[in-house]
């Protein structure tokens, strides 16, 4: 052991305050008693002969017992100094091991505590003083002590770290624990490392129980939606059938309108063929918003063929059939030439039937007005529109535009409420999307895409 | 003209479409099946059928198909409330020679009458088998996706 030279005379003046070692025992003592103990070993040996040396002989011997006793002390105070460290190391390790953030506690091989640092006495929730002897499994519990002593087999069956989580039994909080133990060398203890991992459990149940409440909210949103289509689908085969069959009852009552009307015109007064008229103006009527309703239906579920279209013929043969080609039209009607796109011609035609037909029905008794079909371009993509400049509608009422059956002023004047939400239907069932563009006095602009 | 064979399971209509046709001094036979219809073509000639398309039983394109397998020369009208593209088309391939949406007017009935036998008096050949084949298969293809044969 190699001494520094302040450390050397430290010792040695240590020394001199006189100490005595034992069988590898070190004894702190005075220096007089340290000397009583001496004579007292050496008388304790049997008496020798006495040897009759000569001087120079007896100077020899006394010479090599004082460098003798000289290295003894230097060995001595070697042995002190290795002990001084040891102490201070043991004091490191015992404040490390006490005021350590985890638990430290020593088992047997029954379980009962025979080592335990402050923190594992505090993770118990017991004085460490009272808990040596005591065996673990008292404070765990009950439902995780089977866990617990399987745990503890495990331990003292090999060599290895093994790793358990149980829930601790206290006199306030019950605390969730992390075991992890290995057994030593002889087997017949182990030790372990508790942790409290009370608050990272708190975290995974609060983390379960909002997964399960997600989950749950998940699954029955999930049925909502189920029932939402369902209903939707109802409500479609509803829309159809009643379209449907009314057309009969219909062709019935205007086919009997326009034959009484044929048959007794003569017998009829004016009174009772105006009666008559009104019958037949409300069987068109009729017929027109069943026609709507039947499209609106048409569009959610045909098929869609697409094929190159000619959009501004469309246009134009749709604005012929809703009589703005004629001369005495009060509304020009114009269409951009040779716009085309790949989209369904039969649905097309629906969608300019509503848009210029809508345009149409509010113009028609201003003088100038002006209805336009185009095209132009946004993000790469055609956008089709039909603009006019007829009296436009306040924006503040665009989101009900494509809503069935939701009326704005100024839109849809004598239609259905349902001419707009057919036109979204067709342009989202061709994975495109519509909008509108106004304001009161400036016109309207409806704008599609048909990707 | 020779009489008019009609067929709906609507009384009312089948009263209509009488009413229509013996106004112009036709007669009409009027059946409410699919299956009487038949029963009828095998009887005896006509020069017209005017056929509902959504009935019980056979509907309008099923009849179409079998009674122009028993009378080719046999001009049909077929009427019906929902006029889908996917129907006309069929309607056409078996070889009906009009579709009707409903409602019509009498008058709008009178007219259709009046094109389709008056395009039947020029020499007209009977469809080919195979396209015949084509339609049923069509129409098979069809009731099979829509069920009930009421199509969209």
């Amino acid at each position: 052991m190699f001494i520094g030279t302040e450390r050397r005379r430290q010792s040695l003046k240590w020394v001199s305050q006189g100490q005595a070692t034992e069988k590898g025992r070190i004894y702190q003592v005075e220096p007089t008693e340290l000397r009583g103990l001496a004579e007292a070993q050496l008388n304790a040996k049997a008496p020798e002969e006495p040897l009759s040396r000569s001087y120079h002989e007896t100077q020899r011997i006394f010479h090599e017992l004082e460098v003798h006793q000289i290295e003894l002390e230097m060995q001595n105070a070697e042995i002190c100094l290795a002990r001084d460290e040891v102490d201070t190391a043991l004091e490191q390790y015992r404040d490390l091991y006490d005021f350590a953030p985890v638990g430290y506690l020593t088992f047997d091989r029954d379980g009962a505590i025979r080592a335990a640092n402050l923190t594992g006495a505090s993770l118990l929730g017991i004085d460490r003083s009272r808990l040596l002897g005591r065996h673990f499994g008292q404070f765990v519990d009950d439902e995780a002590r089977p866990a617990f002593i399987q745990f503890l087999g495990k331990v003292f069956s090999g060599a290895a770290k093994v790793g358990c989580e149980v829930l601790l039994k206290r006199e306030k909080l019950a605390l969730f624990v992390q075991i992890e133990a290995v057994a030593n060398a002889s087997g017949q203890l182990c030790r372990a490392v508790i942790i409290d991992i009370s608050v990272r459990r708190q975290l995974e149940m609060d983390h379960e129980i909002q997964h399960t409440g997600l989950a749950a909210r998940a699954a029955k949103l999930e049925h909502a939606n189920h029932e939402l289509e369902e209903a939707n689908i109802e409500l479609e085969a509803f829309n159809y059938t009643v379209s449907h069959d009314l057309c009969s009852p219909l062709t019935s009552i205007s086919g009997f309108a326009q034959i009484l009307m044929r048959i007794c015109r003569d017998q009829l007064d004016e009174q009772s063929k105006g009666h008559l008229q009104r019958i037949y103006a409300s069987t068109m009527r009729m017929q027109r918003l069943i026609a709507s309703l039947l499209d609106f239906s048409r569009a959610a579920h045909l098929e869609i063929h697409r094929e190159n279209v000619d959009m501004s013929e469309l246009a134009r043969v749709v604005a012929a059939e809703l009589g703005l080609a004629e001369t005495e039209s009060r509304v020009t009607f114009q269409a951009v030439e040779g716009i085309t796109g790949y989209a369904d011609e039969g649905l097309c035609r629906i969608i300019l039937e509503n848009l210029i037909g809508n345009a149409w029905k509010y113009a028609a008794n201003r003088v100038g007005t002006v209805i336009e079909f185009g095209m132009t371009e946004l993000g790469g993509k055609q956008v089709f529109f039909v603009c006019d400049n007829g009296p436009g509608f306040d924006m503040a009422h665009a989101g009900k535009l494509f809503i069935p059956f939701q009326r704005i002023s100024g839109i849809e004047v004598g239609g259905h409420g349902i001419g707009l939400a057919t036109v979204k239907r067709i342009v989202r069932r061709h994975g495109g999307r519509v909008w509108a563009e106004s304001s009161p006095g400036e016109g309207a602009t409806f704008f599609y895409t048909l990707d | 003209m020779e009489d008019v064979l009609v067929v709906d399971d609507d009384g009312m209509i089948l009263d209509l479409i009488k009413h229509i046709l013996e106004s112009e001094g036709i007669v009409a036979h009027c059946v409410s099946s699919g299956a009487e219809a038949l029963e009828k073509i095998t009887e005896r000639t006509f020069s017209l059928m005017i056929t509902d398309y959504n009935m019980p039983g056979l509907n309008g394109l099923e009849l179409a198909i079998k009674g122009l397998e028993m009378a080719p020369q046999m001009p049909i009208i077929m009427n019906t409330g929902d006029l889908s593209p996917n129907i006309a088309r069929l309607a056409e391939e078996i070889g009906i020679a009009k579709v009707m949406a409903k409602p019509y007017l009498p008058s709008d009935m009178m007219e259709s009458i009046r094109a389709v036998v008056g395009k039947r008096s020029a020499p007209q050949s009977a469809r080919p088998r195979e396209a015949m084949q084509a339609a049923r298969r069509s129409l098979a293809s069809c009731s099979r996706q829509e069920g009930s044969g009421t199509g969209w």
